[in-house]
């Protein structure tokens, strides 16, 4: 056995040998949960929730304790893996009291667990330091379908923000869910709800509890939103009554968002002769400002990406470290780079200015709620003059034309947005002419897909020739990706393998990729062959599907019924194929010619004899759009209309 | 709040900058102007990163502790280089402890950037009672392509010594030079013995006395692939043993099954329930059967489905899991051990080879112990040597996994010990019978009923895979997969028969509508009359190949499908696929494709075979002809018929 493996099995059989301790009573809010009346449910969901609460009580010096109870009862046997009790707390500040858990099986008596079952770890184990770290008891091992398991800890923080988020479910059905916030005397507190109707909290004093009961699963469908824009939650403001947002933990407008945050970011912007230099260097031959622009673009995305945060608690979760110093290091994360690409534009007489944003949900951030808290991820808006022209600009009413870019996406290149950034609400942090801002969405055009194929097919049906793409925008950011991730000899695999999909035992000749990272766009250009594409019958009929590649194969929307609204992304691609026919066959039938148009997207084919040849041509372009349950059949209806046109053959007949 | 973050951020950083637990001096081996120039990797055109130097030195000198030092100079290439090795995080705990951790970057121009204490982070991975898993982390400053990153450390081991201790010949990186340095304990001698490779020569270290070197030059990267043998089997590597501590396996075996034999040894309950569990039974097999059947069922097994409480039941000897109704895998085959011994029946331990992790032949493997495993036990029924292992309940009577069969495996009782060889099931006893019976309507969606029969191997997979869902979850995935499978299809009357019954086949049933299965163009309507292949993919999907492939198993499969075409169309092109038949018989399959005008019924069977005699490995030499094998079955497999719309 390896040293490591022993190291392992040790810890493992650490782990499996957990003893309860001793078999004392559950807490009365416990067993009060759990002699709550449980609705039936569908099969597969797999537990219910019968109480999430959190109780935040604030001192006036500002400490912030919550209390944490939680019950979850087992309703298969997947679900045992819900017997889990978590907190999760910073190094740097958080305190977490006693991590207490019971299972209450369906017969037999209550298990304790305690102190000994506790186990500690870090929350992300690929960042090179991170402070987040969790508390975790793991009785899934043990319980069984029936049982139910709760937990209930006490967190201690000092509070970034007079600001919290309490989500009143996940995807579980939940029966109670509460959010107490017990205030000093004087203060008050305010709410926002979202994804669902206003939710009133009940007053007493200063505590303020808002609870909504009996909440239904939520289904889990494909191209889903996601959950968290399905499910109701509320934003909460509170403050000593009478004061005015403060401003650095309290906000009454994103101006005073931006303000706060401009103060994190702004002295970190370190000009010295290092990083002036530098930014010279790299844009010696730069002749106009889109090619500064993108020369130091490019640097800062080939930084490498790390983060090292120190003192989250303290704020230092929004503040990048100085620029000079990011240099020298030559690496940062997302604020890091966004900051040390400041520096270089301000030394060439450049202004810009960071901006937050969610990454991975464009919806995410809602608008009426000013809070640094919506954010995980920071860009740039870089000031440009009138003679700098990009899909990515956007025209801000005080600060003027700005160029949007993600410094930390080193596949989307200057002039271009990731996907998942665009249309998202995001704050410019420009102190007080600063604030909220939709970011720019570039045009399906700009994203396209352009596919050129060119195949000779013989008697025998085999096929040779060629495929041309090129795309652009975030189309070419996904090849690219491909391209860069691998290495030559997987990228040549991966190419076989799309062909090898289309045509059974397609053989790859040559392929030549290229990538203008600059121009944001991307060309592949491939050689094959493959044997017995098309099937030849009886000797006469040569039948073969004019889609190759890239056909649609399957659609997600298989079920009759749906729940929640469809998300697509906007994409287009055009494809046209010319077959070479072989001499003594001619076409006898082909499908029909597809012209679809809906809201959302349309989808064209086309197929044409022009000197023994076929051509063959099909179009789709979908915009970004969340399409609600009411239109579902339609969306359904597109789809499996693209999937018969993608797969309708093509009829030759040999000549007698 | 201030002073508390400053006394915070001082502890943080006096613990990032407790790095060097000792005062060693750090000793960095000199770069060369080669290899500072040095811009295509040597071992590898398409290297992204390439390992100049990975050293491994093992000091055994000390009777208390190993010291386990680990140098390694890799040079950066392209952007996906320069990704890999960002950074570095060696993991770490208190009985493997980690000191002198150093690194530095060195540019093509010789300058170097030697990382500081301050840039090494400490972190607690995991904690929890006694244990602690920790890592000293860094980020790697200015790197990009060109430079060289080289670091360092040392690990102190408690306890250890490099007996037993595996050297891995290749890595996943290439590497230039593969060194590892042996320092044995003295006048102790050390010997390695080589798998997957040449052996290799040790020689003494001309740069530091009593180190013994075993050197490896320009060894690629190793690369996996779908269907390869197991890695232990392909990858080269060596064991590290000093002499006179090497024991065959039979010896060894001997010692553990004399254990063991104690244990079963069957007292006055274990009779009693022998006989209990045996009354009126005369059979060889039925009482070999109730004894089985009663190890498999009634005994509650604690280590699949968790003690329920917690607590740990002491079991002392077989018996006591009798009376509690409860035991460990071990403790529910010994106790099969000792039923049968109580009914004078002559049975073996069986300690067997895994064949998914390293393919052992006693006559030309190493003797480690590590290459076999308790799988059971074994015993005559009938005159025929049979297997089993009751604390699997997805096993059958008489079975065991397959990667327990086709290997050998060594039958011990008492102290005495014999090889034996396991046979794997031909490919008739592992089948999968599909049967269906379709509608194909005029607009091109087809509507059946499908029953899925399966026994062998394959049965034993989905159970053992599957053993941890609940009824629940096996339905749906069943759904969902057939979903994914066959696009748009509606799928309603699901049903999984016989999981819970190894010793009976595995039945899925379920009834499917997939709309559009028939493409219409024009006068004709086209569909692949094998339903269950028509959405398959080529089993194989590129042209080269680095490994040989290698098959889990030997199966086959049946397909029986009906058909009624829908009125006004008749065939206009009934031909039947090729059948595709390989050489040597190892793989086939063939097909027929009969119509019935009368009833519109159009019959279709395919009989699909892999892995007669045994063969299920195939050297990559042959991967072309395989490939084209399996292409060609695609090509049948998912052979259209044309149908032709008739005047009615």
């Amino acid at each position: 056995m390896t040293k490591r493996s022993q190291l392992i099995l040790v810890f493992l059989l650490a782990f499996s040998t957990t003893i309860f301790g001793a078999f004392d009573r559950a807490p009365s809010w416990l067993q009060s949960a759990a002699t709550q009346r449980v609705p039936s449910y569908e099969k597969d969901v797999i537990g219910v929730v019968l109480l999430d609460e959190q109780v935040v009580t604030v001192d006036r010096s500002g400490k912030i304790v919550t209390e944490e109870r939680y019950a979850v009862k087992i309703l298969t046997k997947e679900g045992r893996d819900l017997a889990v009790a978590r907190a999760s707390y910073l190094v740097s500040a958080g305190k977490v009291g006693d991590l207490e858990a019971w299972t209450l099986p369906v017969s037999g008596q209550v298990k304790e667990w305690g102190k000994k079952d506790v186990v500690d770890l870090i929350a992300d184990p690929d960042d090179v330091y991170n402070e987040h770290r969790l508390k975790i008891i793991n009785a899934s091992d043990t319980v069984s379908v029936g049982d139910i398991f709760g937990y209930s800890v006490t967190i201690e923080n000092p509070p970034l923000f007079y600001q919290d988020i309490w989500q009143f479910q996940g995807a579980l059905p939940v029966l109670t869910s509460r959010y107490t916030l017990n205030l000093p005397s004087g203060w008050q507190a305010d709410s926002l709800t979202f994804n669902a109707d206003n939710i009133v909290p009940s007053v007493n004093g200063s505590t303020y509890t808002w609870q909504m009961n009996y909440l239904a699963p939520v289904a889990l469908e494909p191209m889903s939103p996601s959950v968290v824009n399905l499910v109701p939650f509320i934003a909460v403001n509170f403050k000593p009554a009478g004061n005015e947002s403060d401003g650095v933990r309290s906000f009454a407008n994103w101006q005073d968002v931006s303000k706060w945050s401009s103060g994190m970011y702004d002295p970190q912007v370190v000009v010295n002769d290092e990083v002036a230099g530098k930014a010279r260097e790299l844009t010696a031959g730069a002749e106009t400002e889109l090619d500064k622009i993108r020369a130091i673009g490019k640097f800062v995305q080939n930084l490498q990406y790390i983060s090292i945060d120190i003192g989250v608690a303290y704020g230092n979760g929004y503040r990048p470290k100085p620029s000079d110093r990011v240099l020298n290091r030559g690496y940062g994360d997302c604020k890091d780079k966004a900051n040390l690409m400041r520096a270089m534009l301000r030394s060439l007489k450049i202004d810009s200015y960071p901006v937050a944003i969610y990454s991975g949900d464009p919806t995410f951030v809602k608008k009426e709620w000013p809070s640094p808290r919506q954010f995980n991820h920071c860009i740039i808006a870089v000031v440009v003059g009138k003679e700098t022209e990009a899909e990515t600009i956007i025209e801000h009413p005080t600060l003027g034309r700005l160029l949007i870019f993600d410094a930390t996406d080193d596949m989307t290149p200057v002039g271009d947005l990731p996907d998942y950034l665009q249309g998202s609400q995001a704050l410019i942090m420009a102190g007080e002419q600063g604030g909220i801002f939709e970011m720019p969405i570039t045009s399906p055009e700009a994203n396209a897909l352009d596919r050129q194929v060119n195949v000779k097919l013989d008697v025998t049906g085999a096929i040779a020739g060629s495929i041309v793409e090129k795309s652009k925008g975030q189309s070419s950011k996904y090849e690219r990706a491909l391209y860069r991730s691998l290495s030559a000899t997987d990228y040549s695999k991966s190419i076989e393998q799309w062909l090898t999909r289309g045509a059974t035992a397609a053989k790859l000749e040559s392929m030549t990729p290229s990538d203008d990272h600059a121009g944001a766009s991307f060309k592949l250009d491939v050689k094959f062959s493959a044997p017995s594409y098309g099937q030849l019958m009886q000797g006469r009929l040569l039948v073969f599907k004019p889609t190759i590649v890239s056909r649609s194969r399957s659609i997600y929307l298989t079920d009759k019924e749906r729940k929640n609204p469809v998300v697509l992304d906007s994409m287009s691609f055009k494809e046209s194929a010319v077959f070479e026919l072989p001499s003594n066959f001619s076409v006898d039938e082909m499908p029909e010619s597809v012209d679809i148009k809906t809201d959302f997207g349309s989808y064209k084919t086309t197929y044409k004899v022009e000197d023994s040849k076929l051509v063959f041509t099909r179009e789709m372009m979908t915009e970004r759009t969340e399409i609600p349950v009411k239109d579902y059949e339609k969306v359904r209806d597109f789809f499996g209309k693209v999937l018969n046109a993608e797969n309708s053959p093509v009829v030759l007949l040999r000549n007698n | 709040m201030k002073i508390k973050a400053g006394i915070w951020l001082l502890l943080a950083l006096l613990c990032a900058s407790n790095v060097f637990a000792d005062n060693d001096p750090i000793v960095w081996k000199p770069i060369t102007q080669a290899e500072l120039d040095m811009k295509e990797p040597v071992v590898d055109n398409n290297a992204d990163v390439e390992a100049l130097l990975w050293e491994v030195t093992f000091d055994d000198s000390d009777k208390k502790k190993l010291y386990v030092n680990t140098y390694v100079r890799v040079k950066i290439f392209t952007e996906r280089g320069k990704e890999a090795y960002s950074k570095v995080d060696i993991r770490y705990s208190k009985d493997y402890a980690l000191e002198s951790l150093a690194a530095r970057v060195i540019k093509p121009d010789g300058s170097i950037q030697q990382l500081t204490a301050a840039d090494f982070i400490n972190r607690q991975i995991v904690s929890a009672r006694k244990v602690k898993i920790l890592a000293r982390s860094f980020a790697v400053p200015g790197i990009e392509p060109g430079v060289i990153v080289e670091y360092q450390y040392r690990r102190k081991i408690k306890n250890d010594s490099i007996n037993g201790e595996r050297l891995d010949f290749q890595r996943d990186i290439p590497v230039q030079n593969l060194r590892y340095r042996v320092r044995p304990f003295k006048d102790q001698t050390i010997h390695p013995t080589f798998l997957n490779m040449a052996d290799l020569g040790f020689y003494n270290d001309p740069n530091e006395r009593g180190f013994l070197v075993l050197d490896r030059k320009s060894v690629p990267a190793f690369k996996e692939e779908a269907l390869m043998p197991p890695e232990d089997t392909l990858k080269p590597w060596a064991v590290l043993q000093y002499s006179g501590s090497n024991r065959s396996i039979l010896r060894t075996i001997s010692d553990v099954s004399y254990i063991y034999s104690l244990i079963a040894e069957p007292d006055k309950e274990i009779k009693r329930k022998a006989d209990q569990l045996t009354a009126n039974l005369t059979n060889d097999k039925a009482i070999v059967r109730a004894l089985f059947d009663y190890c498999r069922n009634d005994i509650k097994n604690l280590s699949r489905e968790g003690t329920g409480t917690g607590k740990e039941p002491k079991i002392k000897k077989v018996s006591d899991v009798i009376k509690k109704g409860a035991g460990y895998s071990i403790d529910i085959d010994l106790l099969f051990a000792a039923l049968l011994t109580a009914t004078n029946r002559a049975s073996y331990m069986v300690f067997s080879a895994d064949r998914d992790e390293y393919f052992f032949d006693p006559n030309s493997s190493p003797q480690f112990l590590d290459f076999v495993h308790f799988a059971g036990v074994s015993v005559n029924v009938e005159g025929q040597q049979r297997y089993f292992s009751p604390s699997r309940p997805w096993l059958g009577f008489g079975e065991l996994d397959w990667f327990e069969e086709n290997v050998y495996a060594v039958l011990a009782s008492n102290g005495r010990t014999k090889w034996s060889v396991i046979q794997m099931k031909n490919p008739s006893e592992s089948l999968l019978s599909r049967k269906g019976k379709f509608e194909l309507s005029e607009d091109g969606t087809i509507s059946g009923s499908i029953t899925e029969v399966s026994n062998g191997y394959l049965a034993t997979e989905d159970r053992r895979l599957g053993f941890e869902d609940s009824d629940e979850k096996r339905l749906t995935d069943i759904e969902e997969e057939l979903k994914a499978k066959h696009s748009g299809a509606v799928v309603s009357d699901v049903k999984l028969d016989n999981f819970g019954s190894p010793d009976n086949p595995l039945i899925k049933s379920y009834k499917i509508s997939v709309p559009g299965y028939g493409q219409k163009t024009g006068s004709r309507m086209f569909f692949v009359p094998n339903f269950f292949e028509a959405s398959s993919k080529p089993f194989f999907s590129t042209n080269d190949r680095l490994h040989p492939v290698y098959f889990s198993f030997a199966w086959s499969e049946l397909d029986e499908i009906e058909i009624t075409l829908p009125e006004g169309y008749e065939p206009e092109s009934l031909s039947t696929p090729s059948d595709i038949v390989e050489k040597s018989k190892i793989a086939g399959s063939d097909y027929s494709i009969t119509y019935d005008k009368q009833t519109r019924k159009l019959k279709y069977k395919r009989d699909f075979f892999l892995g007669d005699g045994g063969k299920i490995f195939f050297p990559q030499t042959v991967y072309p002809a395989l490939k084209t094998l399996f292409d060609k079955m695609h090509n049948s497999d998912t052979h259209s018929i044309a149908l032709k719309r008739v005047d009615k």
